[in-house]
């Protein structure tokens, strides 16, 4: 039962990647506009615009195209970029470590904060605490992305400089390992602390529901009535069964580390996946931002599919539904 | 009180060039006197300005929004300096089309506008109202290209006069007495270009005050550009940066370039028009250029396939840390020439800083397209002719002096480019640059048809370099801006360019070599030192520039 349940899923996933791959080449090219027609220059002659359109490939018929486009994406070579003229791999992977650990970092900030103050809500009813948390959180979720950090970049890195206002590095990069790392750690300060405190909010809010249900269960009660400790009762019952849909959400949070966050490494000047994805797709820019979708769609569904295990194995309710019914 | 106490400021700056401009002579301007340029990478507008507030830019260029300029102006560790800009905006009609097809119609409407109020209170006053089809910048425009031209009830009367009349509801008729259509104004989306969007708003108010019926349609701007190419438009608004000679006029209103792909988005078709602007185009000398581009103007002021709106002013911020900055009404402080001059009021040696708003993904000069590589690129590279930052003329740049002649007759007739290089000219790694790496140079880019230079050196017929120093360019036809799109290519060694196995996928810094040699080497006033890819390009001041002083040579 579990094989099929297994192969059901994976099938599943083939068939969403399988459109993803269709919709990704057909929507770029349905935009209006291509990489060349968009340039404004008048040294840019028609026939100029004619021999760019030739070199990137654009003249070749659709059939032909995607053909060449599916090659790529299944053999991951995904040729070279329209605007930078490298290959789209390397472009790829030389932005990917900068944001992997900006958004790790602060997925991981905000997660944490989140969840402990969530809890601590939940168990504390009706004080002061919860009320904090829950105005603090909806207010910080609530605002945009760019204010905050704007607001944070202003008083933090201008008014109080005690952070840098820009990039990942001083100029000149301070040599030496753990100088380098402390400069790099320095400047991650203010976005990570940007991004933890946009997105802690969502967390606290989500357990706190959770929580407030799971602690009002019976067998909740029955711990207490057991005279387990405190600690015992809300760690070890109560938020034990919380644990899957926090993991589900975890784990389809992980795309968002790949894709970056666009505003906050435009406001921070950060070199990342976002900002290429925002370049390529304003530059219709074919190969960066197929590459880049495809890959955000691939790590999707692997994390959903990985979600739905997840959930299977600590609920095998899930596991079982086709069988019940 | 504070902006225009700000503008005021600005304008006085503009009005008396800050380094005085009777005593100064480019030609004799020695440089760069600094030792490393810094261009730190700031993509966010806000951090710009508050890096040049804390001291971490020295120069700040290109600063758009209003606010940032009143903010700036206020600081006084910052002198600011303004000058007319290159860009210019336009509200294109389809020609093509009714009413646009009437040229009367076209007439009133450009009368109609009132850009003076426009600028002010969109653009707090940091922009000119143009009424010229190049920049006012440029010594090519027409002089009255900043005339005021707004008068709504002389546009009405035109209109009137030539049968059109105004229905009950306050809206223009046809002739024949059938109501004008309603038009629709393609615009930027208002939360992608917010300025514009407002503009286009403005414009329409303008012509239904004078009874056209106009409603803005915001559009994505490649969907703009689709419909503009297609021609399935009647009014759009849209900006681009022109440069400063005038034949890119030819480009944007003569017939043959109403195709796909061309710039002729209004459809202009006109005769004379289009006879102006062939002598324009294919003029074998600057007089018959001047007389031509005039002609062309002039007629241009008469069909009005467009209507030129405003120019936005170029500014900039330095810091007053640094002397010898140079601004004139032309060009503003972050400019060569300042790069080459400044140094320490204090006098103690440091890194010059300035902000580069986008990282230069590509630092290949054959494929590199965005502004920011080029903007790198352009201080590693000189050109055989610089621009006289007081008057934009030519002037000598790696070539003490050219010729542009006229060879052969009627149809064989062609433009022959002879240039005299300099004296003991350098390459950046020391090498000598000879009259032989320039023709390599055009001969590779023509071989390989790199669409970047495609229109600079597709008519090359021949390239002799009969010495070092003579360099000698046949062209096919006969036109005098040949001059400068030859004159303007990125010069490299005849050992670089030979050994570039893929320009397409060459990557001058790449060590391993995989597609041509490694190193960018230019005869320009600085060299790469150090990129660190989103963060910073270090420049150094390439030790063999023409230009050095000869205490910096020494050192």
């Amino acid at each position: 039962m579990r094989k099929n349940w297994l192969l059901r899923r994976v099938l599943a996933s083939l068939a969403v990647l399988a459109a993803v791959l269709a919709l990704n080449f057909v929507l770029f090219r349905v935009m209006p506009g291509d990489a060349v027609s968009t340039i404004i220059d008048p040294n840019f002659s028609p026939q100029a615009k004619e021999r760019l359109r030739e070199l990137y490939g654009l003249e070749r018929p659709l059939p032909e195209q995607f053909v060449l486009y599916l090659k790529q994406m299944l053999t991951f070579r995904f040729g070279l970029s329209f605007l930078s003229r490298k290959p789209v791999w390397d472009e790829l992977l030389s932005r990917l470590p900068g944001t992997l650990i900006l958004m790790s970092l602060a997925m991981f900030c905000s997660a944490a904060l989140g969840i402990w103050l969530g809890v601590k809500a939940a168990v504390k009813r009706g004080s002061w605490l919860e009320r904090t948390v829950l105005r603090v959180g909806a207010v910080m979720s609530s605002f945009p992305g760019f204010f905050v950090q704007l607001v944070l970049l202003m008083l933090l890195a201008h008014d109080f400089p005690i952070f840098p206002l820009r990039g990942s590095l001083s100029v000149p990069a301070p040599s030496g390992a753990w100088a380098l790392l402390a400069d790099r750690a320095w400047h991650l300060a203010l976005p990570v602390l940007s991004l933890t405190l946009m997105g802690f909010g969502g967390w606290a809010l989500y357990v706190r529901n959770l929580m407030v249900r799971a602690l009002g269960e019976d067998y909740v009660l029955m711990a207490r009535a057991r005279g387990l400790t405190k600690d015992r009762v809300i760690y070890g019952h109560a938020f034990r069964t919380i644990l899957p849909p926090l993991v589900t959400i975890l784990l389809m949070s992980l795309p968002g580390l790949v894709s970056g966050a666009v505003i906050t490494e435009t406001v921070f000047s950060l070199r990342g996946v976002g900002s290429f994805l925002l370049e390529a797709l304003s530059g219709h820019d074919y190969p960066a931002a197929g590459a880049s979708f495809y890959l955000l769609a691939l790590i999707t569904v692997v994390c959903n599919l990985l979600a739905d295990v997840a959930y299977g194995l600590v609920d095998p309710r899930v596991r079982l539904e086709g069988v019940n019914r | 009180m504070k902006k225009v106490a700000a503008l005021a400021a600005l304008l006085l700056c503009w009005a008396w060039p800050s380094s005085g401009a009777p005593a100064f002579d480019p030609e004799k301007v020695t440089g760069p006197r600094i030792e490393r340029l810094c261009m730190v990478i700031v993509a966010n507008a806000d951090a710009q300005v508050l890096a040049a507030e804390n001291g971490e830019l020295d120069i700040l260029g290109d600063i758009a929004r209003p606010a940032d300029i009143d903010r700036l102006s206020a600081d006084p560790n910052l002198e600011m300096s303004l000058a007319r800009g290159f860009h210019a905006f336009f509200l294109l009609m389809n020609n093509t089309r009714a009413p646009w097809n009437d040229r009367i119609v076209r007439q009133a409407a450009a009368q109609s506008i009132d850009r003076n109020s426009m600028v002010r209170s969109i653009y707090s006053g940091y922009c000119e109202p143009i009424n010229s089809w190049l920049p006012p910048v440029s010594p090519w425009a027409s002089p009255d290209g900043t005339r005021n031209i707004f008068d709504r009830a002389a546009a009405r009367e035109k209109l009137l006069s030539c049968g059109y009349r105004l229905n009950f509801a306050g809206k223009l008729t046809a002739p024949d007495g059938r109501p004008l259509p309603k038009i629709t104004l393609l615009a930027p989306l208002a939360r992608v270009a917010p300025t514009t969007a407002e503009m286009a708003e403005r414009l329409a108010d303008s012509l239904n005050a004078a009874g056209f019926d106009v409603e803005v349609e915001p559009l994505d701007f490649s969907a703009m550009i689709a419909r503009l190419d297609r021609k399935d438009y009647s009014l759009a608004v849209l900006a681009w940066s022109m440069g400063r000679n005038p034949d890119s006029l030819y480009s944007f209103y003569h017939s043959s370039m109403d195709v796909a792909g061309g710039y002729n988005m209004t459809g202009t078709h006109d005769a004379a028009l289009d006879a102006a602007l062939t002598r324009l185009r294919f003029a074998p000398d600057k007089a018959s250029a001047e007389r031509a581009s005039a002609e062309a103007q002039r007629l241009l002021g008469e069909l009005v396939p467009s209507v030129p709106v405003y120019s936005r002013f170029s500014v900039a911020a330095v810091s007053k840390k640094w002397k010898n900055v140079l601004s004139t009404d032309r060009i503003t402080a972050d400019n060569m020439w300042t790069l080459m001059m400044a140094e320490p009021r204090d006098g103690t040696a440091r890194t010059m800083t300035m902000a580069l708003a986008e990282e230069p993904r590509s630092l290949n000069p054959f494929t590199a397209s965005s502004a920011y590589s080029w903007q790198v690129l352009g201080m590693i590279y000189e050109g055989l002719i610089a621009s006289n930052p007081f008057t934009l003329e030519d002037m000598p740049g790696l070539a003490e002096e050219w010729r542009v002649e006229t060879a052969g007759e009627g149809a064989g007739a062609h433009t022959v480019l002879r240039f005299r290089l300099k004296e003991s000219l350098r390459w950046n790694d020391g090498t000598p640059l000879t009259a032989g790496d320039l023709k390599a140079t055009i001969d590779f880019i023509h071989k390989n048809e790199i669409p970047r230079f495609f229109d600079a050196v597709k008519d090359v017929a021949e390239t002799e370099a009969p010495n070092a120093r003579e360099l000698t360019v046949t062209m096919k036809g006969v036109s005098y801006w040949y001059l400068d799109n030859v004159a303007g290519l990125p010069w490299m060694p005849a050992r670089i360019v030979e050994n570039v196995r893929d320009w397409q996928n060459w990557d001058p810094l790449d060590r391993e070599e995989k597609f041509g040699p490694c190193g960018l080497v230019g005869a320009g006033p600085f060299m790469l030192e150090e990129y660190r890819p989103g963060e910073y390009v270090m420049m150094k001041r390439n030790s063999c520039y023409l230009r050095l002083p000869k205490e910096a040579e020494r050192r």
